[in-house]
């Protein structure tokens, strides 16, 4: 009875697969083409809509055999992809390609930017003012990554700037934007440091922001050019026009081109 | 009778007990077989959650960086889909700051991995042992089987050296009753009566009260039979005439002595039909062989032992 019980109908644990997806791929129909051609985006939902589409693409399906599209919002990750080069089209923050002169080493060139934004102070209750007695003993709520600009660069360089040290204010970080926004919401914080955007005007009111830089760059698109190859920089440029505004949020409607393709009017044939 | 149903208490004493202790052997084992899958599993979460601790949002002192709730509770819930599908007794509760409802009664196993310059506490939800479910009906089975077997054993054992319907004690050294009542020898184990006619019967208690009496009968079958044997058989047969058994006049016992041995054989060989070791106590030894020797014969009743005996209505 003993040996029934310890050794009948037992559940032997198998080793827990992978969990955490981040990369899919598909083929194309060059089965003999073993190039793959790899995208670096900032998340799942983007990357299953570049996925569809270039796989279907007649000029991938001519120069690759395989398609991987890799999503990360990691700092650490998007250094490594496109400070060895390793993803063909990425889209990535303009300080981040930036500080590794990806144009230089890989060749990065920009074939679509979105447009710029600006970054304001948030608040709920009142118009927050930029000077140094009013933001003292404020709780401040920031982005914990250092390559946030509307979240981190700029309201540091903006307390530095008014001679406020970090125990001058309370900060309390959030890992993104809309863990910003439910601490705003909460009142956690005072003032959040953000970018606006048209849905924020449903929980909170225009008349209480404060600008403290505009033109801050968006993010772009870069496309590794070791090689002329003209073909894949017009093909690339007529995907991501044609996927930009079911891109999930309403930032990605305006994508402008630089004028390297003569082929812009591709999508209208 | 109270004897049919106190055996019937005792084989379902008999039964519960061996059902108890087949189910609790089972039970147990399987107790143990929870516990050790339980720590399995828990073993490969954390070498998941080890494995995975680069990818996932959590916070880290050293880096100033705070935990990301929403994709840490997906991690959590797709790692659990994986554990149900797996029909684990375990799942994940809790990682760092981030925890989710999990229904049913469970007990919390909390440990603490240790990437550099991080601590990272884990919960762990065991569910509790489901009891019921190690009811099996093969213990149910094998205490019916065990039950059974046990009461053949026991019931031929019974029949081999003891009859069940004997009202007498069954230590009573008593084996062989004579009634003057009926007449008849009874086999007091095991309740076989057989009757005997009046001369061979009343010579057959005298031949056993006489053996007793003496300490070294020697009785020959060529000489004549003594007279205490003869004075004691009338006797035997005067209380015959008192209960009523017979009127008619008193026989010669001293004659047709043959004949009315071999009648007390025939009757003692009914009696004792299955116990031969108890006949030889009460049977008047048979010549062995022919001629002379058979003169010096003796018929005496040698290993009789009056606590054997038991004579009714003397």
């Amino acid at each position: 009875m003993w040996c029934l019980g310890a050794y009948v109908n037992v559940n032997t644990p198998e080793p827990i697969p992978v969990i955490i997806n981040e990369s899919d791929s598909c083929h194309t129909h060059s089965k003999t083409n073993a190039d793959s051609f790899v995208v670096l985006v900032e998340d799942q939902y983007q990357a299953d809509l570049l996925l569809d589409a270039l796989c279907s693409d007649p000029v991938i399906d001519r120069q690759f055999g395989v398609v991987e599209v890799r999503w990360s919002n990691r700092d650490e990750d998007i250094i490594q992809y496109i400070g060895k080069g390793l993803a063909h089209l990425a889209l990535v923050k303009e300080n981040l390609m930036n500080a590794f002169a990806t144009d230089q080493t890989y060749g990065y060139k920009v074939i679509g930017a979105y447009q710029n934004y600006s970054a304001y102070l948030i608040s709920v209750k009142e118009k927050p003012i930029i000077n140094k007695q009013y933001l003292w003993g404020k709780k401040l709520g920031l982005l914990d990554y250092p390559s946030s600009r509307s979240g981190h660069i700029i309201p540091k360089g903006m307390l530095k700037s008014l001679d406020l040290s970090e125990q001058d204010v309370k900060i309390t970080y959030a890992n993104d934007h809309n863990e910003l926004r439910k601490l705003l919401a909460s009142g956690k914080v005072d003032i959040i440091s953000s970018y606006w955007q048209e849905e924020d005007s449903k929980k909170f009111s225009q008349n209480y922001i404060t600008r403290i830089q505009e033109n801050v760059s968006g993010a772009k698109w870069y496309l590794k050019m070791d090689t002329q190859n003209t073909d894949l920089v017009c093909e690339m440029q007529k995907i991501l026009l044609m996927l930009s505004p079911n891109m999930g949020s309403e930032y990605f409607n305006h994508m402008s081109l630089p004028d390297e393709c003569l082929l812009i009017e591709v999508p209208q044939l | 009778m109270t004897s049919p149903q106190l055996t019937s208490y005792k084989y379902t004493g008999y039964f519960f007990i061996l059902w108890i202790m087949f189910q609790g052997t089972y039970s147990t084992a399987k107790y143990f077989q929870h516990q050790y899958e339980a720590s399995l599993f828990t073993l490969n979460i954390e070498k998941r959650i080890a494995l995975d601790i680069s990818k996932l949002r959590l916070a880290n002192p050293i880096f100033n960086t705070i935990s990301h709730p929403p994709s840490v509770k997906r991690y959590i819930d797709q790692l659990n889909l994986y554990l149900t599908e797996q029909d684990s007794n375990v799942k994940l509760l809790k990682l760092q700051n981030v925890s989710i409802d999990i229904d049913g009664a469970y007990l919390t196993r909390n440990s603490t991995l240790t990437p550099t310059g991080q601590k990272i506490e884990v919960s762990i939800a065991v569910f509790k042992w489901p009891y019921l479910t190690t009811l099996t009906p093969i213990a149910l089975f094998l205490a019916l089987i065990f039950t059974y077997l046990n009461y053949k054993i026991y019931a031929k054992g019974n029949n081999a050296d003891n009859n069940l319907s004997e009202p007498s004690a069954p230590d009573s050294p008593v084996k062989l009753s004579i009634n003057l009542h009926d007449k008849t020898l009874n086999n007091v184990k095991f309740g076989k009566k057989v009757e005997l006619s009046n001369k061979p019967f009343c010579f057959y208690v005298a031949l056993l009260e006489y053996c007793i009496k003496e300490p070294n009968p020697l009785l020959n079958q060529s000489k004549d039979v003594p007279e205490d044997i003869i004075a004691l058989a009338n006797k035997y047969f005067y209380r015959l005439i008192e209960i009523g058994h017979t009127k008619r006049k008193r026989p010669d016992f001293s004659t047709n002595l043959d004949k009315t041995l071999s009648e007390i054989r025939a009757t003692l060989d009914a009696v004792f039909l299955h116990q031969p070791h108890e006949k030889e106590l009460f049977y008047p030894p048979k010549a062995q062989g022919e001629g002379s020797r058979s003169k010096l014969h003796n018929y005496a009743l040698e290993h009789i032992d009056p606590s054997h005996l038991e004579i009714i209505g003397k």
